[in-house]
């Protein structure tokens, strides 16, 4: 293959002593440093400043409640078994007197979970939604497991953004069909 | 002199000296030097050869020790290598090294009234030539005595040391 | 040299014992210089922990960041709680070490450096030690700060503290000779190896001949003017002598981890921190002393000493007149030195660093002929001009 063999060109006295290059790269330096104040203006003061967050984004999974205020989920462990680092627990509450199922026990080990969205897309009743919560933190490994409480606490932040409210009103139904039987739920 | 710097002084440089021998760690045995030298240059001070003492750190505790270290480093020494050496025979020049000074000391300080047998030093073999004098500004006298008084020595001792560096050049260095 | 008494005019009028204590120590000629170095021994390492905020901010800056605010205000004080931490950290100290010489390594660190700064006129009457082997005294003490960085090294017994301390000593020692050549030129125009001495013939104006020039010769009366290839040796040396970049060979993070103080931690790593700083200082106190003029500026240094005078209370108890005086004077030399330690900052944001056969080449066979060259240069010239 041909080849071409690139001259290098010879270096000036100047720029052989190295020291005018140096002085040209400090005024550059120098212009950033005086000229800084601006264009640091671009870092975000945290704690004080915070992301505008897209609609899409994926934070800590929570539970939502319907618009009579009771729990959405009926504890059919769906995302438990879709869970791949398997960061949710379940335990369903006795199903007598209710008309759906709700969970005894809900956590979700937030050291575990890798907020993929799983839960969020396989719930059934759309009682599962990733919120917009990310600052996570705690002392040991025991306050990193979130409870029911504090999911549906997470839960009630979201608002309107919590999909469709529940739109049969099943619970209603059930209850006219069925008379006041002292229904309870989540 | 004042007294506390001749005891903390010289006692820095005898501890330190003696420690310096008998380390077995070589780089130990280096640093007790460079605090050997440092008490030898408190005495120089004391002695107002201010001259004298600093350059005294500045050239073998600043220079040429960290260079030993430096070579030290680069060995790898382990004490065991070290103590391959003949015992008894350095034992004997050690002590017969120790008793030549021992012996130029006193001829000093007595004025080689000892080998004369003639008191106060008259017609010794060393002589002191008069009372030390007491300087002004240690850095003048100095160069007033290298420079004046001694300058044919001074400049053959400063040919010999470029001799010496040439030499030294030319047998490490493979191709000139 | 002025002692104490100077700077207290009347310190005691009555009697009683404490009185006559109080006197016998203010008039010995211990009580000034140690006054100083009370002051300086304390404002040296709280000089240190400014200049790594500035240090860090500016970094922060020249990169468009903001650097760390959150500490005080504009984050003054984040190196107040750095040192928190530091002091609170586990102080490990590997079981393979040489204890003794690891231990010894961060002290030497610190020391020599505060040490040198005591032969540093920081003004008229305010200097520590007024020794007529000034500079050489000063070159003395900081030359045995390369042993803390060769000592840690290798008393660190692991393989990059060890190449680290090596590099070091090899580099220290190389940009001693140009340092020490650099600062002999100035010594040879100035007469004098006083560093007092050295200020003082930057202030008088030139003399050529025997007579002295005009006023306006005052005004290019500094080193630098008179020496301006020394002075750029005596930068670059002192660079190299610091291990700042672009001469930071020992340390050399993308290579070596971090040099000849990989292996400590807590405060003894906080030691050699504030010995590379300290160390600093020193080159820039120097710089400032015998190529900027140290305490003096053109003469105005008087005038407004005088003018500050006019106005202060009357000598009572204090002798306020002496005390505006060396402040004023500690004031312009302390200016001079952070415009250069802000170059330091300044020089290692922009700089990469040089390969190591590039730094051995730089300071043997560019410096070193270069700052010789001139030496013999500037003999001539004072031969002929004296």
């Amino acid at each position: 293959m041909a080849y071409v063999t690139v001259r290098r060109r010879e270096l000036t006295f100047a720029e052989r002593l190295y020291l005018p290059s140096i002085l040209k790269g400090m005024a550059h330096t120098l212009k950033h440093f005086v000229g800084a104040g601006g264009r640091a203006g671009v870092t975000m003061q945290y704690p004080e400043e915070k992301w505008q967050l897209p609609s899409f984004y994926r934070g800590v999974p929570s539970l939502v409640k319907d618009a009579d205020g009771r729990g959405k989920c009926v504890a059919c462990s769906l995302c438990e078994y879709v869970c791949p680092p398997r960061a949710i627990s379940i335990v369903p509450k006795s199903i007598e007197g209710v008309v759906e199922k709700a969970p005894e026990v809900f956590d979700i080990d937030m050291l575990r979970c890798i907020f993929c969205g799983y839960c969020e897309e396989v719930c059934p009743e759309e009682a599962i939604f990733m919120s917009k919560e990310y600052e996570i933190c705690g002392e040991t490994r025991e306050e990193l497991v979130f409870h029911k409480e504090r999911l549906y606490e997470i839960g009630a932040t979201l608002g309107a953004d919590a999909g469709v409210p529940d739109a049969e009103r099943k619970w209603a139904k059930l209850a006219r069909e069925q008379g006041e039987q002292g229904v309870t739920g989540g | 002199m004042d007294p506390w710097t001749f005891w903390l002084g010289g006692a820095l440089t005898l501890v330190g000296g003696m420690l310096a021998v008998t380390r077995k760690n070589a780089v130990a045995s280096v640093m007790w030097l460079v605090a050997a030298f440092v008490g030898m240059s408190a005495l120089f001070l004391g002695m107002d050869a201010g001259f004298i003492g600093v350059i005294q750190v500045l050239v073998y505790a600043g220079a040429i020790l960290i260079l030993f270290v430096f070579v030290i480093m680069l060995l790898n020494l382990t004490p065991s290598g070290l103590l391959r050496i003949d015992r008894p025979r350095f034992v004997t020049l050690g002590l017969a090294s120790a008793l030549a000074f021992v012996a130029l000391i006193v001829a000093v300080v007595t004025g080689g009234a000892l080998w004369t047998g003639a008191a106060g030093g008259e017609g010794g073999i060393i002589r002191r030539t008069g009372e030390p004098q007491l300087l002004e500004g240690s850095v003048l006298a100095v160069a007033d005595q290298l420079f004046r008084h001694h300058l044919l020595p001074f400049e053959i001792a400063s040919v010999l040391l470029l001799v010496a560096i040439v030499g030294s050049v030319a047998l490490t260095k493979r191709k000139l | 040299m002025n002692a104490l008494p100077v700077l207290l005019a009347e310190t005691v009028s009555d009697g009683g014992v404490w009185a006559s204590v109080n006197r016998t120590f203010v008039e010995s000629r211990w009580a000034y210089p140690l006054l100083l170095v009370l002051v300086v021994g304390n404002v040296v390492p709280l000089l240190v922990s400014f200049l790594v905020w500035a240090e860090r901010r500016g970094s922060a800056l020249i990169q468009d960041r903001l650097g760390p605010n959150r500490v005080g205000p504009f984050g003054l004080f984040q190196s107040f709680a750095d040192l928190g931490k530091f002091l609170f950290k586990e102080d490990v100290t590997p079981g393979h070490v040489n204890k003794v010489l690891y231990c010894l390594a961060p002290a030497i660190a610190v020391i020599p450096p505060l040490v040198a700064l005591a032969f540093v006129p920081y003004g008229r009457n305010v200097m520590m030690a007024d020794v007529d082997t000034g500079i050489l005294a000063c070159f003395a003490v900081s030359s045995l700060h390369v042993y803390s960085v060769t000592l840690g090294g290798w008393a660190s017994n692991s393989k990059f503290p060890l190449l680290g301390g090596v590099r070091a000593t090899a580099q220290m020692i190389s940009y001693e000779i140009a340092l020490g050549v650099s600062a002999l030129a100035v010594l040879m125009v100035a007469g004098s190896l006083r560093l007092q001495d050295v200020v003082l013939h930057q202030a008088d104006g030139w003399t050529v001949h025997g007579e002295t020039l005009g006023a306006w010769s005052r005004f290019l009366d500094w080193n630098v003017v008179k020496q301006p290839i020394g002075a750029i040796v005596f930068l670059i040396a002192g660079f190299a002598e610091t291990n700042r970049h672009p001469f930071d060979m020992p340390e050399a993070e993308s290579e070596l981890a971090a040099g000849y103080h990989t292996e400590y931690s807590s405060m003894k790593f906080a030691l050699f921190f504030l010995g590379e700083y300290a160390a600093m200082i020193v080159v820039s106190a120097l710089f400032t002393t015998l190529y900027l003029g140290g305490w003096t500026l053109f003469g105005l240094e008087d005038v407004l000493a005088d003018w500050v005078r006019s106005s202060a209370p009357e000598a009572g108890w204090i002798n306020w007149a002496q005390v505006v005086e060396g402040v004023l004077h500690s004031g312009i030399f302390f200016t001079k030195t952070l415009a250069l330690l802000f170059v330091f900052i300044w020089v290692r944001w922009t700089l990469p660093r040089f390969r190591y056969d590039q730094l051995m080449r730089l300071g043997w066979m560019r410096l070193l002929p270069l700052s010789l060259a001139w030496l013999a240069l500037t003999a001539v010239g004072v031969g002929i001009l004296r």
